[in-house]
């Protein structure tokens, strides 16, 4: 096996590489301890079922894979207790009982690695529940217990910043009396307890990498109590201190690790403002019941245990307990947090035959502080050519220093190693910024420019994402591919039209993009259904309102905005939009409403409604006041992309319909009263 | 948004691996989904009830300990079939009506629901992955999320169940 140093960015494109080869088949995550299971034998905890969704026109397969790899859009249907427990029994030959149990406690591990990164939440007392999310600010001390199973990844998830953070050192150092533990299993020629070796195993390391995640891949802010008494030499490791002996603390260290937290916590209280709440975080019963005794407050959570997850589908995307949206936890991020946790991780076909391993520790797998600081694993492609795969050639001995490593090259692979493309037939519909394609033509219109000067002014570091610029310009013909990009003389009529803001001339040339094309015929009612991808939609939309054809009220639909009134007709369907609005005739209405119940009812858009009213006055149609004051909440989203000329160049702006800028230059116009000119 | 739009849009979803994608959706729903779990309250002052013909003379007092919401995601999005989506509006929104009583809107109802929710998971093509309204930014892209979020509701009012199960007198209610 060859192992590679690899950041999780590296290592997305090979399990995409992995996914898109194994299309179809199940897949399953395993993981491995190389000193207390046999070598080559691997855990499984389930299979693992990728839902990239269908692909669209425009789109390719791989970026669905991958978008769903790093998004979480996965079930992972775990084991149950039995099955995993007879494997795992299995695994590591365990025969007395007293090894049976701790291998179940062991176990219990798979489940926290759920809960820390997100996949389940922990069980926390509904009185605490009913506290959160915390509406004031509450300083949160986290026991070990917490760190273990997922308890303060809940806090920093949902609670955080309201809650403040702070692990005693007492923490630190039990994790690390855990590591130290598991260090000597690891050191000896033979271990006696196997069990009890993956059990210090999976609290050390998934403790410590807790600790470090937080640390160094989140931006909470931890604060760290100071170490406390002397006696603490006595808590976590015995030693022939005389006083220890007299205070007999070797007898009672875990319960005076526990009250060394607690101390903590009360050390907080007493430094903060009366008033501010100070809360032990833990699923400790015993110092949970302390807390309690001693007059402070707890939130106090179920012990993780293997049984949270027996024989349950987890999925990769989750709601968030509170606030209703979604949150994602990349698949890669539960296989980080398995490998560190366990030694060994890996994603592969249920024969092994075809996957990717990650290693965190292992007889040749080394560690330093950049590896935690760039959250950097050994990684190992299975089957096929590895000499493709980017974690797969280079054997940890000869693995460069940091600066030329997995990072380095991550950053070249998308031109250098991505396959060449396919011929494009341009039928597809393209997602980019609208404000962006109006730059790059108006640059375009200047001088040609190769795809790194392209990529400089729509402003993306990925030439994949200049590709729907591109793709959609060359499929209007308004540009031509060459040694870069060329403007053609219908780009070059474009900015003319723009220039002078004639947007029916320049509607004429984006029809001759067929996806705009395609759209317009819907907007045009020719067709019923938006042939435009689902994913490009809002691009599409956006470049509609720009040229007025089309204006979307948001919780309403696009409509189409086609109409195109004689004076008169507009002063009709004004003043109609006006008196539905107003209850007397001479109340003021919110423009933002006029201008949208035009769009509704009458498919004139507020650019044509704007220059067709002031022509209405002109031509002593119509009479119109308007009064600024302070815009109505609660209309942020009823915006407007709007084509203005900065310099003599086409750009877009975003303009809010309610906010009283619109109407009238240099006069805000937050509210309209319309009268009709009688003769 | 009127609750007849709300109708439509989900069923126009029904059967489709569909988004209500943001802007360029041609509509979007709102929350229309709200769980709240409630116990009896113990009030540190005590209270007076004005008799009047509007509160009937029995009445208890409860206090909210937990509410929840979907934030832009039609929680029924991946329902495929009208059918399971009027079971499952049943088991959810019916029995949980705040208009029953109390004990009809147990934690052990909940538990109910969930195993509804629960069954028809394991139906085959009953549910399935689709699209919701949330995304997420991805340099010059927005990926729509993409969730089962049948699974996401069984798993969140699963774990609303083991929270609260035990608490006295409990109750839900879902509007």
């Amino acid at each position: 096996m060859k192992y590679r140093l690899t950041s999780k960015d590296e290592a997305l494109s090979a399990i995409t590489d992995y996914f898109v080869a194994s299309e179809g088949k199940s897949s399953v995550i395993a993981i491995h301890e190389d000193k207390c299971f046999d070598s080559d034998k691997w855990l499984s905890l389930g299979e693992v079922k990728l839902n990239p969704g269908e692909v669209e026109p425009g789109e390719e397969r791989r970026d669905r894979i991958e978008h769903a790899v790093s998004f979480g859009f996965f079930e992972w249907q775990c084991e149950t207790t039995k099955s995993v427990l007879k494997q795992l029994e299995a695994l590591m030959n365990l025969t007395k009982e007293e090894h049976k149990k701790k291998a179940a406690r062991a176990l219990d591990a798979v489940a926290c690695v759920a809960a820390r990164v997100g996949l389940i939440h922990p069980l926390f007392d509904a009185d605490a529940i009913a506290q959160m999310p915390f509406r004031r600010p509450t300083t949160v001390v986290s026991d070990t217990s917490a760190v273990l199973q997922g308890g303060l990844d809940f806090v920093v998830r949902f609670l955080y910043p309201m809650a403040r953070l702070k692990v005693p050192a007492i923490a630190h150092m039990e994790i690390l009396n855990a590591s130290d533990n598991y260090l000597k299993y690891r050191r000896g020629i033979k271990i006696d307890n196997k069990a009890k070796a993956l059990f210090e195993h999976a609290s050390s390391q998934g403790g410590q990498r807790a600790l470090l995640r937080l640390e160094l891949q989140t931006e909470a802010e931890i604060e760290r109590g100071r170490l406390g008494a002397d006696p603490l030499r006595g808590i976590v490791q015995p030693d022939s201190d005389q006083e220890d002996k007299v205070l007999g603390l070797q007898q009672i260290q875990r319960s005076f690790a526990d009250r060394l937290i607690f101390e903590t916590a009360r050390q907080h209280l007493s430094q903060t403002n009366p008033g501010h709440p100070v809360v032990l975080l833990t699923a400790d019963q015993g110092l949970a019941r302390m807390t309690l005794g001693e007059g402070m407050e707890t939130l106090y959570f179920e012990a993780t245990t293997y049984g949270a997850i027996s024989g349950a589908s987890l999925s990769g995307t989750t709601f968030d307990p509170f606030n209703g949206k979604i949150y994602s936890v990349g698949l890669l991020d539960l296989l980080w947090e398995f490998a560190v946790t366990f030694g060994m991780a890996r994603l592969s076909t249920p024969d092994g035959s075809a996957g990717l391993e990650v290693g965190a520790m292992g007889e040749t797998l080394t560690w330093q502080p950049y590896h935690a600081q760039d959250d950097l694993l050994w990684v190992c492609g299975l089957g096929g050519d590895q000499t493709d795969d980017p974690a797969a050639s280079v054997p940890p001995e000869t693995v460069p220093a940091p600066a030329t490593t997995a990072r380095a090259d991550a950053k070249k692979r998308p031109t250098e190693e991505k396959p060449p493309a396919k011929p494009r037939s341009f039928t597809g519909s393209y997602k980019f910024g609208v404000a962006k394609l109006f730059a790059l033509i108006d640059r375009l219109n200047s001088k040609p420019l190769n795809d790194k000067e392209a990529m400089e002014v729509v402003g993306v570091s990925k030439i994949a994402a200049l590709d729907d610029y591109k793709n959609f310009l060359t499929s209007g013909r308004l540009v031509e591919q060459k040694d870069g990009l060329v403007a053609t003389e219908s780009l070059t009529k474009l900015v003319q039209a723009l220039k002078v803001r004639d947007l029916d001339a320049a509607v004429i040339f984006f029809v001759d993009v067929p996806s705009f094309a395609g759209f317009f015929k819907y907007l045009n009612g020719e067709i019923n259904e938006n042939p435009v991808a689902e994913r490009a939609k809002a691009t599409y939309v956006a470049l509609g309102e720009v040229l007025g054809v089309c204006f979307e009220i948001p919780k309403e639909k696009v409509y189409p905005t086609l109409s195109h009134p004689t004076l008169n007709a507009f002063t009709e369907a004004a003043v109609a939009s006006y008196e539905r609005l107003a209850k007397r005739t001479d109340q003021y209405v919110l423009t933002g409403d006029w201008l949208e119940g035009l769009v509704r009812d009458h498919g004139i858009h507020p650019v044509r409604s704007r220059s067709l009213l002031e022509e209405a006055r002109v031509a002593g149609l119509l009479e119109r006041f308007t009064e600024g004051s302070t815009p109505e909440t609660g209309f942020q989203e009823h915006t407007l992309n709007l084509l203005e000329m900065q310099q003599g160049r086409p750009t877009v702006r975003r303009i809010g319909l309610f906010e009283g800028d619109f109407l009238l230059a240099g006069k805000s116009s937050v509210s309209i009263r319309l009268k009709r000119v009688t003769a | 948004m009127d609750s007849a739009f709300s109708r439509e849009i989900r069923k126009n979803r029904i059967g489709k691996d569909c988004s209500s994608n943001g802007r360029a959706n041609m509509g979007q729903t709102s929350s229309l989904f709200r769980l709240a779990v409630w116990k009896p309250a113990n009030p540190i002052r005590r209270f007076m009830v004005l008799s009047t013909k509007d509160v009937p003379f029995d009445y208890q007092l409860h206090e909210q300990i937990y509410a929840w919401e979907p934030d832009g995601v039609d929680i029924w999005g991946s329902l495929r079939e009208s059918a399971r989506m009027t079971e499952a509006r049943a088991a959810l929104i019916e029995a949980f009506d705040p208009n029953k009583p109390v004990k009809e809107r147990g934690l052990d109802q909940l538990r109910k629901a969930i195993e509804v929710l629960g069954k028809i998971l394991q139906e085959k093509d009953a549910t399935g992955w689709s699209e919701c309204e949330e995304f997420v930014k991805m340099g010059e892209d927005q990926i729509n999320i993409r969730a089962n979020t049948i699974l996401l509701l069984y798993r969140h009012l699963d774990w609303i169940w083991r929270v609260f199960a035990h608490v006295p007198g409990a109750s839900v209610t879902v509007r």
